[in-house]
């Protein structure tokens, strides 16, 4: 006989789960700067001549090795004070918050006005605006499906530029925590917007203590409002970023009078920790392949038989024996699409039936 | 008293093969039957005389290491499980007759030669190595030397007689009336099978040997759905009524097969057009570079050969039982 197929009833014989996996992302803040070159020219740090958002790397870019690990960019809205034609990258500044509000949140209104982000649930209410914003954008080998919620937290450093080494900041301020501690699995977030759910990141993991960004669990983007940085919340007067010529820059001085990128840096110069865990979805089907007494009990291989017989067997009517090391799943055309491994040998007689469960992840 | 061990739940993670996700990508991967494989299992390996007791006669064979999943080819089932009625005792064999009228022979290599055409054949008949069309086959020819097969039960402990082929081949549902053949398509583009009116007996009425095993050309049915990157014919069987006749030619005079025969089949291949030129041609098929060699002193008399090395496996219909042939596969260069 050839090669038994059994098949499978589709209705009993096959069921699917759903598993959520979840790893741990820690990202230091010597990572996305100091570790490779100096302020200004770190090998980890690709800039582009459209100098709309910088790409951050776990290791030099330009080396195989490199993983990409998040962009960073800013920008802010056009009713910003901010915004002036004075500013430099004034445009693209503008643009790059109407890119990500458009496709974060929507629009509103008759005449389809851009969101405006918020740092709070309701983005229609109008309240605690966030005009000038951070963007760190996350890349999918990172996030996978989604962040898990409430598991986001980036810790910012509020100290002055500390003289002698570039780019060092002053450790003896403390940082700010912001966290998405209200969001869990069960309530906590909006899903209103375009890009799946969100949630706040409030500082110094206490909802009371203020909120100041919204991290999107499934686009991978957390939103960080500048005025995190801005003299009423941290002390911070003249020197959110210093230049690589070495001019001290106010907060509103940086974001009009710095580049995208020359504020990307300021704000991955003071980026201390960031962490979260990310979810990966897996979706697989069961399939219940069942063995009867019956069946499967002679092989084909060409070792089975010595001379025509049966080398298991002395005489007819012993029971024939053969031992399973794999199962092969097929279509209906015989097709082999799939197969299964065993640890070890199983052995099949006419006294045995098995039910094998064969997992497929997908 | 003890609880039962239940550490036995068997949960294993499948691999997509190549196919799989193939299907997967045109939207048609629907999975509707199993079959289980046992290629890692050496059974000679079973002691059923064990001097230990029978909790020995299996141990090697259940401490056998087992591969990981292949995504490739049939992925580790090149020959699976059956079903078959308990009291069997003896399972067909496919072997080759190199005896019979035309049979084509092994070399001392093991291997069957194949001449691309006609001058290639020539240069092989008149080698000091070969010297006989008995050792190869020529591409594409309906008659002369042929690959001839045999299904049946290859013991003498079983007499060789009509009523044993159907006791132990026809009433097991083991009687193999076709084979399937699977090769190389980019070496072999077609395939000769045997015809309806060959014969492969030594009882006729004379009590004489009576075989004369006929070619036709075969059509090539598609990918082989057992060996990955093959393709599959199809071959017909005419009976194999060999037996011991007194008085009658010795049946190990005509067939391979020590106990009762159940079909027998022969076939010859046809190179793929492109490596058949003659070597005034010029032009060498960039199949002979890639899979093989070219410009071979094969036989140490001057003449080149490109050479290539294929396998032909040849697989029971019935019995389900795999014989494979390695086959080479040459052209006079120069």
């Amino acid at each position: 006989m050839p090669r038994t197929y059994e098949t499978l009833n589709l209705a009993s014989d096959l069921t699917t789960t759903r598993t959520l996996l979840h790893e741990s992302i820690p990202i230091t803040g010597n990572i996305v700067s100091g570790t490779y070159g100096v302020y200004g020219s770190e090998r980890n740090i690709k800039n582009y001549a459209h100098g709309q958002f910088q790409s951050v790397y776990d290791y030099p870019y330009l080396s195989s090795s490199a993983n990409h690990i998040f962009d960073l960019t800013m920008g802010y809205d056009e009713t910003s004070v901010m915004s002036s034609s004075t500013s430099i990258q004034n445009a693209k500044k503008i643009n790059m918050y109407n890119e990500f509000s458009q496709v974060l949140l929507g629009y509103t209104g008759s005449a389809n006005t851009i969101e405006i982000f918020e740092s709070d649930l309701n983005f229609g209410d109008n309240n605690r605006q966030m005009k000038e914003v951070f963007f760190v954008n996350f890349s999918r080998l990172l996030v996978k499906d989604q962040i898990k919620k409430g598991s986001f937290s980036i810790s910012l450093s509020t100290g002055s530029w500390a003289s002698g080494t570039p780019g060092a900041i002053n450790a003896t301020t403390a940082s700010i925590t912001l966290a998405d501690v209200s969001a869990s699995e069960t309530g906590g977030t909006n899903n209103k917007g375009n890009a799946g759910e969100y949630g706040v990141l409030w500082r110094s993991n206490a909802p009371a203590s203020g909120a100041y960004g919204l991290v999107f669990y499934q686009a991978g983007i957390a939103v960080i409002t500048a005025s995190i940085f801005s003299s009423s919340i941290v002390g911070l007067q003249q020197d959110f970023n210093k230049t690589p010529g070495g001019v001290k820059q106010s907060l509103s001085a940086s974001l009009t009078g710095s580049s995208i990128s020359g504020n990307c840096d300021a704000f991955r110069h003071r980026l201390q920790n960031l962490s979260f865990n990310n979810s990966t979805e897996i979706n697989s089907t069961i399939y219940f392949c069942r063995v009867p007494h019956n069946k499967f009990n002679y092989s084909t291989n060409p070792t089975y038989t010595s001379a025509s017989q049966i080398r298991v067997k002395a005489k007819a009517s012993d029971t024939p024996v053969s031992y399973l090391t794999t199962i092969g799943l097929y279509n209906a055309e015989n097709e082999l699409l799939a197969t299964a491994k065993l640890s070890e040998p199983l052995k099949k007689d006419p006294t045995t039936e098995l039910t094998l469960r064969v997992r497929l992840d997908y | 008293m003890a609880f039962l061990d239940n550490s036995g739940d068997i949960i294993m993670d499948a691999v997509l093969t190549d196919l799989g996700r193939r299907r997967m990508a045109a939207g048609n991967f629907r999975i509707t039957k199993f079959a289980l494989g046992d290629d890692e299992i050496d059974y000679s390996l079973y002691d059923r005389d064990a001097v230990s007791g029978s909790a020995y006669t299996d141990l090697q064979i259940l401490q056998t290491p087992i591969f990981e999943a292949f995504s490739k080819g049939t992925a580790g089932i090149n020959y699976g499980l059956t079903t078959m009625a308990n009291n069997i005792l003896y399972m067909p064999e496919i072997v080759q007759n190199q005896i019979c009228n035309d049979s084509a022979v092994k070399t001392s290599g093991g291997l069957i030669y194949v001449a691309a055409n006609s001058e290639t054949a020539t240069a092989l008949k008149g080698s000091s190595a070969l010297s006989d069309t008995k050792y190869f086959l020529e591409s594409g020819a309906l008659v002369g030397s042929k690959l001839v097969i045999e299904s049946g039960i290859n013991s003498t402990d079983v007499d060789s007689t009509v009523a044993n082929t159907g006791i132990y081949l026809s009433n097991q549902g083991m009687l193999d009336t076709t084979f399937a053949v699977d090769f190389d398509s980019d070496v072999f583009g077609g395939l000769q099978g045997t015809t309806t009116n060959s014969r492969f007996n030594n009882n006729n009425s004379s009590g004489r040997d009576e075989v004369n095993m006929k070619l036709r050309n075969t059509g090539i049915q598609g990918g082989s759905p057992d060996r990955s990157g093959q393709v599959r014919a199809k071959i017909n069987a005419v009976a194999n009524t060999v037996t011991d006749v007194p008085g009658g030619t010795p049946k190990s005079n005509v067939s391979a097969l020590k106990g009762p025969g159940g079909t027998a089949a022969a076939m010859n291949f046809t190179l793929n057009p492109a490596m058949t030129n003659t070597k005034d041609a010029g032009t060498t098929s960039s199949i002979w570079t890639k899979k093989g060699q070219t410009g071979v002193d094969l036989f140490g008399d001057g003449n080149t050969y490109d050479t290539l090395t294929t396998t032909v496996s040849v697989t029971g219909e019935a019995s389900g039982q795999t014989q494979q042939f390695t086959l080479k596969a040459v052209r006079r260069a120069s």
